[in-house]
């Protein structure tokens, strides 16, 4: 068994796969002229050639992922939909040092992620989980590279640093996986949605070797499998290329039918922004409930059950620290079916309702709600709109400079039915899914995703950036403090001799020291003398 | 018709009932709701703590259990807080005639000047909406009663509850102390000679009573009870808009914009001081009453943060001090006295409304200058009562 295993999935038309000008193999190299597609790298490298140090020691599950703010696109087979930016989980094993694990962070990950220690960390149910809005994946790939002491490096460095210019990176390690293509391997992962492709992979060596698949889909069932095809080969064994078909399972897909969403704020807002997303198109699910019949084998009677396939439409919502959700008002919601929410599967994170974004140690937090897909058509196809609407409140910002506003960027979040297994499909894992730390984790296991399209002709093509919601949170200029301060002070002090002066001429007026009793009522007995007053 | 207890006592309870049906009303068909969210925090520290947890897994609860104790009946009749509290207003209106009558004052004006609390919209409203600002008043009221009654016993012991429930009532101790003059001293003469029966009772009383009731709910649910009752009060960095004066000053410099500023400790001693020993010594042995009034008013207008449930605590006891007040006798005075604090407030309300529903930053100048005025309209107003004590 290789120790270290490269791999390069090129998603292509079947005209690029057959024509000798684009592809040449030989014995030590393949070289690629201009063949545009879809691609994905993977290096997998196995706990024993892995140079176990710190952190990777130190973890059971671990997995950071890199997710471009640039515009790409989800091409099957990888639909998996997360927000942007950079998302580490990890399964820490019992003692584990988290001042260290944030430094280490912020070495190998990004230098700019915030972190200081377990607090920065938010707890899922499955483990921990930090959302950073940084994209930069220059020191993550150098760690990447920094794992490859033979001779080998100087190729394997070439082919990383390609990655810095792809949509995703992956980087994880499952020690307890019981997938066993997966347990235990450091598996790094970048996918780029489309690339015309010139580049040359050399062969690998006896430890490393190194697959080039161009494929097709040739097949794809929505309620089964997915089938593709094309030619592989392994540089330095093969100096053919090796037709190949194979079938199967995946987990994560977009939904067949047209269903688009696009969220953003009601205008105007102020601290308590309501954020709606608009859902359009088919909102039908995409498995059918299926009936199983059963013939009794005693009686001969007739069962009829229902099928295990049963599909819920899920909303899952990454909110950094700036912004959050009164968990008691969003369960009333739930609780009157009200705002497109069905129930809230969980809120993880900073809930808290009352301090500033400068008080917060954690990242943000995170909300899972099961929605109400609506249920009758309009037209065929077409379902009335979904609108879900979640009251959130922004936190006190701190503040600054030259400014009375304080501008931040909030990820879209994900929309996705969630589907139980049905009785007859194979989970087998897709070869292309690292099947790593991250939102399935939240549903059991075999659970497959079908991902609702993010209407991305709304976002802001002339900003290169796509899936973001602008907030803008209001603060006070810092330039007020000079004015502030001494105004305050000035006013406080003349309101309290005010108070000294006019308790002074009271004091004066009855002759000062007077020693009546304040239990006696003698005081307003004047009144009934005095002159009326109403 | 003329105005009795019976028909004033009745018309409050009837005045409440029908904010209490159109707040219902509201809650069920309009998009904010009549019902004021610490209601809900109240009721859901009872429903926990009647499920066998405490009332502080209700986030934001930051009183003493004995409130969630007495809402339990709200896990089955959920309104039954708002008719606690009303009742609470209504036992203070109550309470405020038997005082009038002990002060000397004619029923007829007792009446009228108890109108201003009993048939007072803005008081059966933050009641009726849930807060539990009324059962306050009536505490204060009954412990007031209690001294003039000369039951000095059960004055301190109401005090003690009192202190226990919100702390601010803490502020009563020296005016009582001070005022009780009347009672022979036990220890001898000169300086000590201040050291008297009733000043005793009551001290022991009060004391006894906060330190049993703290000490017993502190046994029961322990630090959590501390943190959330009472040090949050001191350290709460009450950056989030409000009427105070100090609002936009503890705002930035609570902020690591700037560096530490003594300022949140520093606003405790104008406040503490004015409210807990310069007035009660300079006019408590004038008129008990009228001092308390004053004293609140000078906490309330001081205080780090201010919002409108606040202004019950010395609405409670305007009555006493309206009798003889300059703002009576001299009506152009009273009038423009409640315009301004009106308009004082409609203005921040204004500034408030831009930030938090439009989004605008009023902080400075608008909310910054709308807290001072008000402040000084609060000033003028309290500088005005004092001379008058």
């Amino acid at each position: 068994m290789a120790s270290i295993r490269q791999r390069h999935t090129f998603i292509v038309h079947s005209q690029f796969r057959d024509t000798a000008d684009t592809l040449d193999l030989s014995k030590h190299k393949l070289t690629l002229n201009d063949v545009p597609g879809t691609r994905q790298d993977r290096l997998t490298v196995t706990t024993d050639h892995l140079k176990e140090r710190g952190i990777l020691q130190a973890v059971d599950n671990i997995r950071i992922e890199i997710v471009s703010r640039e515009n790409f696109a989800h091409i099957t087979p990888f639909n998996r939909q997360l927000a942007w930016g950079t998302h580490i989980n990890v399964v820490p094993t019992e003692i584990f040092n988290w001042n260290g694990f944030c430094k280490w962070i912020q070495s190998s990950v990004n230098s700019e992620i915030a972190c200081i220690g377990q607090e920065s960390f938010i707890e899922l149910p499955y483990g921990y989980y930090l959302h950073s809005p940084y994209t930069d994946s220059s020191q993550l790939l150098s760690y990447i590279e920094n794992y490859y002491s033979d001779a080998k490096k100087e190729d394997i460095v070439a082919e990383v640093e390609e990655a810095s210019t792809s949509s995703y990176i992956s980087l994880s390690l499952n020690k307890n996986s019981t997938d066993k293509k997966t347990a235990g391997r450091l598996i790094a992962e970048a996918y780029w949605y489309y690339g015309r492709w010139t580049k040359t992979v050399k062969a690998g060596g006896p430890d490393h070797r190194v697959e080039v698949g161009l494929l097709g889909k040739i097949a794809d069932d929505p309620q089964g499998e997915l089938t593709y095809g094309g030619i592989l080969a392994v540089i330095g064994e093969n100096e053919q290329f090796v037709p190949t078909l194979f079938d199967f399972s995946p987990r994560h897909r977009s939904v067949y039918q047209p269903a688009v969403y696009y969220p953003d704020f009601r205008q105007p807002y102020g601290l308590h922004p309501k954020h709606l997303t608009t859902v359009l198109g088919d909102i039908s699910p995409p498995r059918k409930k299926i009936t199983v019949l059963d013939v009794g084998e005693e009686n001969g009677e007739i069962d009829v059950s229902e099928a295990t396939t049963s599909c819920g439409l899920y909303g899952y919502y990454v909110l950094p620290n700036f912004i959050f959700v009164d968990k008691y008002q969003v369960s009333d919601l739930a609780d009157a079916q009200a705002g497109g929410i069905k129930r809230v599967v969980g809120i993880w994170g900073e809930t808290d309702l009352e301090i500033p974004v400068w008080m917060v140690e954690k990242w943000g937090s995170t909300m899972l709600l099961e929605l109400i897909p609506p249920e009758q058509p309009l037209l065929p196809g077409i379902m009335p709109q979904l609108d879900i609407e979640i009251p959130m409140h922004s936190r006190y910002e701190v503040p600054r400079w030259n400014t009375t506003v304080v501008k931040h960027d909030m990820p879209w979040p994900t929309l996705f039915w969630a589907c139980n297994g049905s009785a007859e499909s194979d989970m087998t894992t897709s070869p292309f899914d690292s099947n790593g730390l991250g939102h399935e984790y939240l549903f059991d296991p075999g659970t497959m995703f079908y991902y609702l399209h993010p209407n991305q002709t709304i976002s802001n093509p002339a900003n290169k950036t796509y899936l973001v919601t602008n907030l803008n949170i209001p603060v006070v200029p810092l330039e007020a403090y000079k004015y502030v301060q001494p105004w305050t002070v000035i006013v406080i002090l003349l309101g309290c001799m005010w108070i000294f002066y006019k308790s002074f001429l009271g004091f004066r007026r009855d002759g000062g020291i007077r020693k009546a009793s304040g239990v006696k009522p003698d005081k307003d007995k004047l009144d009934k003398k005095g002159p009326k007053t109403e | 018709m003329k105005l009795t207890t019976a028909r004033l006592l009745i018309s409050a309870a009837l005045m409440r009932v029908a904010f209490f049906f159109y707040g219902v009303y509201q809650d069920e068909h309009a998009e904010i709701r009549f019902t004021d969210i610490d209601y809900f925090v109240f009721t859901d520290a009872s429903k926990f703590t009647a499920q066998g947890g405490t009332p502080y897994d209700r986030a934001t609860y930051r009183y003493t259990p004995i409130l969630a104790w007495l809402l339990l009946p709200t896990t089955q009749y959920f309104w039954f807080g708002k008719l606690l509290f009303a009742l609470g207003d209504i036992v203070a209106g109550w309470l405020m005639l038997r005082i009038f009558q002990l002060r000397g004052l004619s029923n007829d004006r007792a009446l009228k000047f108890a109108s201003v609390w009993l048939l007072n919209p803005m008081v059966a409203t933050i009641s009726t909406r849930g807060s539990s600002e009324g059962l306050l008043g009536a505490m204060v009221i009954a412990l007031l009663w209690a001294v003039y009654e000369k039951q000095i016993v059960l004055s301190g012991a109401l005090t003690g509850y009192a202190v226990h429930f919100k702390i601010y009532p803490i502020i009563y101790v020296p005016s009582i102390l001070w005022a009780l003059d009347s009672s022979p001293s036990i220890l001898g003469n000169g300086i000590l000679r201040w050291v008297n029966k009733d000043r005793i009772k009551f001290a022991l009383s009060s004391f006894i009573t906060f330190t049993t009731l703290t000490g017993a709910m502190y046994y029961i649910y322990g630090h959590p009870f501390l943190l959330h009752t009472y040090l949050h009060h001191l350290s709460r960095s009450d950056h989030r808009h409000n009427f105070s004066p100090y609002n936009i000053l503890l705002y930035i410099s609570a902020s690591p914009s700037v560096d530490e500023s003594p300022y949140p400790s520093l606003a405790f001693i104008p406040q503490l001081f004015i409210s807990g020993i310069f007035l009660p010594l300079m006019l408590a042995k004038k008129d008990l009453a009228k001092t308390m009034f004053v004293q609140t008013f000078a906490f309330v207008t001081f205080n780090k943060v201010c919002t409108s449930q606040y202004f019950m605590w010395y609405i409670v006891l305007l009555p006493f001090y309206l009798p003889s007040s300059a703002m009576l006798k001299n009506k152009w005075l009273g009038i423009w006295g409640l315009i301004l604090w009106t308009l004082a407030q409609a203005l921040w309300l204004q500034q408030g409304f831009e930030l938090e529903y439009l989004g605008n930053s009023t902080f400075f100048p608008g909310i910054f200058a709308a807290t001072l005025i008000f402040f000084s309209v609060n000033i003028w107003i309290l500088g005005v009562a004092i001379e008058d004590i």
